[in-house]
Formats: C-alpha cells, sequence, structure tokens
C-alpha cells in the first residue's frame, strides 16, 4: 500500500506527517513526500525573471531530512520533488506513483481568514481527485519573520 | 432589433470579456513580486490587487480612453471594424496567454486597431499622429521602466542595506520589515495603476461602439459614461480574482521564498507604478507587463550584477514585442474582411 503526503517542510506539515506516519505504521505501508515546486514558466514572465534554484535546493534539503527521519522510526520512507503547477501536478504525480491515500494538510477552521476559506488547492482536489483524500486540519501557518532566518541559514550554507 | 443592434451588444459584451482576460492575464505578473518575496501570502495579494485594479480603472480618469477613440478616425469607425479589433486582440491575447509567451494586452488592442483601421479606409483609416504617439510611448516605456527599475532598486537598497552582509542584524530585520511595507505598497500602486490604464483601454472601444451604433441615444465615441466605467473597472477586477485562482492553484499557498529581495521588489514595482501612472495622465495606453519585467531585470543589476540578468527570459519578452504588432494588424485586418464579406459586404 502506498500513502502519498503533500509535503511543504517538517514545520508546516507536521500534523499531516504525523497522521500520514501513524496510518503508514498500522497499514505498513509505503510514505512517499511529495513536494511539487512551481514552474515560473506557467506562472508569468516577472516569475521567470525572478526565480532561482534556491526553493528547489531548499526543498530538497527539507524532504531529505524528513525521510530521515521517518526512517529512523522505522517507516518505509521516500521522496519525490517535481516542477509544475501544484494542485494539478499533486494529483497527476500521485495518479503516476500509484498512491492509495493522498494527505494533505490545510489550515485549522477555527484559524481561517477569508482568504483562506476557499483553498484552491485543497479545493481542487476535492473535485478532481479519484484518490481517497485523507485532509488534515490544523497546518502551521508560515509568517514572514520566520522566512528571514530561514534565508539566512541556507545563504550561509 | 436589428443584426447590428445585437452584435453591437455582443460586442460590448466581447469588449468587457477583453477587459477581464486583460486582468485574468496579467494578475500573476502583478503580484509576483510580493508573492515571491513572500511580502503578502498569494491569497492576500491576489484579493488586494482586484480590488486596486477595480479602484483604478474607476478613478484615474479617461486620458487614455480619449486616446483610444482617436486611433481611427470618427467618419472611419464602424461596427465591423469594432468586433474586428476586438475578435483578433481576445484571440491573440487567450493564444499567447495558452502558451505563456509574456504579451501586452495594450500591444494587442494598439495593432489590431492599426490592422482593422487600415484595412477598412486604408492609410486615411488611421490618425497616424495619435499612433505614433502611442507607438513612442509603447516602446520607450520598457526601456523607462529597465532604468528606473535599475536606479529605484540601487535606492531602496542604499536605505534598506539589505545586501550588506555587515550589518547588525537587529537593524537589518527592522529594514528589511520597512522594506516589506514599502514593496507591499508599491505592489498595490502597480495594481491600481494597472486598472487604470488598461481598464480605460475597454472604456475607449466600448465608446466607440456606443459612438458608432447608438447615438441616436446620446453617445458620442468621445464621452464616456459612468456605467461603462463602472463595468470596466468590475470586468478588470474580476477578470484580476479570477486569474488569481489559478495562480494560486499553480503556485500553491505556501510558496518558498524566491532570492529577490523586498528592496528590488520595491524598486521594480515602484517604478512601474509611477511610470504608468504618469503614462495615464498624459493618456498613453502602455503595457504593465513589458514595463514591470523590465523594471524587474533592471534592479537585477544593482542587486546581483548584470551577469544574474536572465536572457532567454529578456529574449521571449522582446520577440514578444515585436510579434504583436504585426500578428495583431494582420488578424485584425483579416477579421475584418471576412466580417465585411459574411455581414456588412
Amino acid at each position: 500500500m502506498k500513502l502519498v503526503v503533500a509535503f511543504t517542510s517538517p514545520k508546516r506539515s507536521a500534523k499531516v506527517l504525523a497522521m500520514a506516519e501513524k496510518q503508514a505504521r498500522a497499514l505498513n505501508a509505503e510514505l512517499v513526500l511529495l513536494r511539487i515546486m512551481p514552474d515560473p514558466q506557467k506562472v508569468g514572465v516577472v516569475a521567470q525573471l525572478v526565480a532561482s534554484e534556491r526553493p528547489n535546493l531548499k526543498a530538497n534539503k527539507l524532504v531529505d531530512r524528513t525521510i530521515a527521519d521517518l526512517k529512523s522510526r522505522g517507516i518505509n520512507a521516500s521522496g519525490e520533488i517535481r516542477t509544475g503547477e501544484v494542485a494539478k501536478d499533486l494529483l497527476s504525480v500521485s495518479r503516476e506513483l500509484g498512491a492509495d491515500l493522498l494527505f494533505l494538510g490545510t489550515i485549522d477552521p477555527k484559524k481561517r481568514t477569508i482568504f483562506q476559506k476557499l483553498n484552491p488547492i485543497v479545493s481542487y482536489l476535492i473535485n478532481n481527485s479519484e484518490i481517497p483524500l485523507c485532509i488534515v486540519p490544523g497546518e502551521v501557518e508560515d509568517i514572514s519573520d520566520s522566512d528571514v532566518d530561514t534565508s539566512d541559514e541556507l545563504a550561509a550554507e | 432589433m436589428s443584426v447590428d443592434t445585437i452584435i453591437a451588444v455582443i460586442a460590448v459584451a466581447l469588449a468587457l470579456g477583453f477587459d477581464f482576460v486583460n486582468g485574468f492575464h496579467d494578475t500573476a505578473n502583478a503580484v509576483a513580486t510580493v508573492i515571491y518575496t513572500k511580502a503578502l501570502r498569494p491569497g492576500i495579494a491576489i484579493f488586494m490587487s482586484g480590488i486596486l485594479n477595480f479602484l483604478g480603472a474607476l478613478l484615474v480618469g479617461t486620458a487614455v480612453a480619449q486616446v483610444i477613440t482617436k486611433i481611427i478616425p470618427a467618419d472611419h469607425v464602424t461596427l465591423p471594424i469594432v468586433v474586428a479589433v476586438l475578435v483578433s486582440a481576445l484571440i491573440w491575447n487567450l493564444f499567447t496567454w495558452w502558451h505563456g509567451i509574456p504579451v501586452s494586452s495594450s500591444h494587442c488592442l494598439i495593432g489590431s486597431l492599426f490592422g482593422a483601421g487600415v484595412m477598412a479606409a486604408g492609410a486615411n483609416g488611421v490618425e497616424w499622429h495619435e499612433l505614433n504617439k502611442v507607438f513612442l510611448a509603447l516602446l520607450i516605456s520598457p526601456l523607462v521602466g529597465f532604468g528606473a527599475g535599475a536606479l529605484m532598486t540601487w535606492l531602496a537598497l542604499l536605505i534598506s542595506q539589505e545586501n550588506n552582509k555587515e550589518e547588525d542584524p537587529a537593524k537589518l530585520k527592522s529594514r528589511r520589515q520597512m522594506m516589506r511595507w514599502a514593496h507591499i505598497f508599491s505592489s498595490a500602486s502597480v495594481s491600481f495603476s494597472h486598472g487604470g490604464n488598461d481598464g480605460q483601454k475597454t472604456m475607449g472601444i466600448i465608446a466607440l461602439i456606443l459612438g458608432t451604433h447608438f447615438s441616436q441615444y446620446g453617445y458620442t465615441t468621445t464621452d464616456i459614461p459612468l456605467w461603462v466605467m463602472l463595468s470596466a473597472a468590475t470586468a478588470i477586477g474580476l477578470g484580476t480574482v479570477i486569474g488569481g485562482w489559478k495562480v494560486i492553484r499553480t503556485v500553491g499557498t505556501k510558496i518558498s521564498k524566491e532570492k529577490l529581495t523586498h528592496s528590488q521588489g520595491f524598486g521594480a514595482s515602484m517604478a512601474t507604478a509611477l511610470i504608468i501612472m504618469i503614462a495615464s495622465h498624459i493618456g498613453a495606453p502602455i503595457s504593465t507587463t513589458h514595463t514591470l519585467s523590465s523594471a524587474v531585470a533592471g534592479g537585477t543589476i544593482p542587486s546581483y550584477g548584470r551577469e544574474k540578468l536572465n536572457p532567454k527570459t529578456l529574449k521571449l519578452i522582446v520577440l514578444a514585442w515585436v510579434l504583436t504588432f504585426p500578428v495583431a494588424f494582420a488578424l485584425a485586418a483579416g477579421c475584418y474582411l471576412l466580417l465585411k464579406l459574411v455581414w456588412h459586404g
């Protein structure tokens, strides 16, 4: 059995990872962390001008670190990083991987602002996925202040 | 109701459709710098952009719309010309959007007006003086954008010291925060000015339809009624928000930060907003996409040096710039001929 997790980072995806790990352990299933990096060519010319390898490097690092953690706890885990359109390719790559269940995180209903109520990624997957979904609320919000530290950490490496 | 009246009503709807597609097409570029620096979350950036596009279209004035109505002389404007302009501009806009070619809606519209006007009445079918002015504005705006983007980014970096590795971390953090807010303000200004300039192009086209076909109700080709301003503002605002929905589906809600500083984002956006506001004031229809992308490219030089310019993307922008005029010209001329054959022959 293969469980695919729509992964962002260990911090942001903590709850969905914990849920997927619990299920993988109970079902003796394989866990695949899937990260879709947005393709600047599909966004627009300004995105193409400002794009760098930086997000890919960061994603590789975070996925590798999380896989190592999961393996150290006895989970059969692997990772997959692709470039494309996030919502569409979360589904197409999950199909390609033969996922039996797709886990994705979403913000806690009580903490959602009006802008987050209609999450386009979750809506797209609910409307288009034939793969069963496990939507886990309580995803950690990212705040801009913490990004400053992340950038510096990455720049220093 | 005559066939012409039905087609005139459809043409007004097409014009609003063009406005909607314009907003849809340009959202990603207008909010790219704030999203990629994480100054704002994608959802908030897009909602803000939609509201400001609406307000810009409503409040900036009608100088650009007036110029659009003058490219084809009033005594030569006919319904088939306006329909041909709209159909060809929509086709090229949708085709380039589908293929990810960074084309400007303004170029599409001006090229189409030029093509349909010439096909309808030869050299007398366009006001050459007006067309030259518009062409000049479209030509120099990306060049000015490049220079102004470089200058504004250099100034912003000087103030924020964002690239200064020896700066005190506490001071640097507070300056980054300050520059983040300045960046949000400048991005909001881009959306406002985009609505102000691009929304007016549609108003001009609708004024042409009303002035040529509904003159018995007191409409002229030069006056822009309030309902036209409101509907054009709504169309561009809605297009922005719905286009933004697709942007979020593409980039996600938790995007990784690119190596783009708030200073560069602010410099490029502020330069673009100022250029477009000046252009709107003097009645010059210019391209937000090309001005902003040139300003971002210009801002790369003080940020990371000339070698970090992305030549592949820059070539694509130049190619789209060069291609759009002849393609829109030919499409509009072809559409006009076809309409003459099947409808007004």
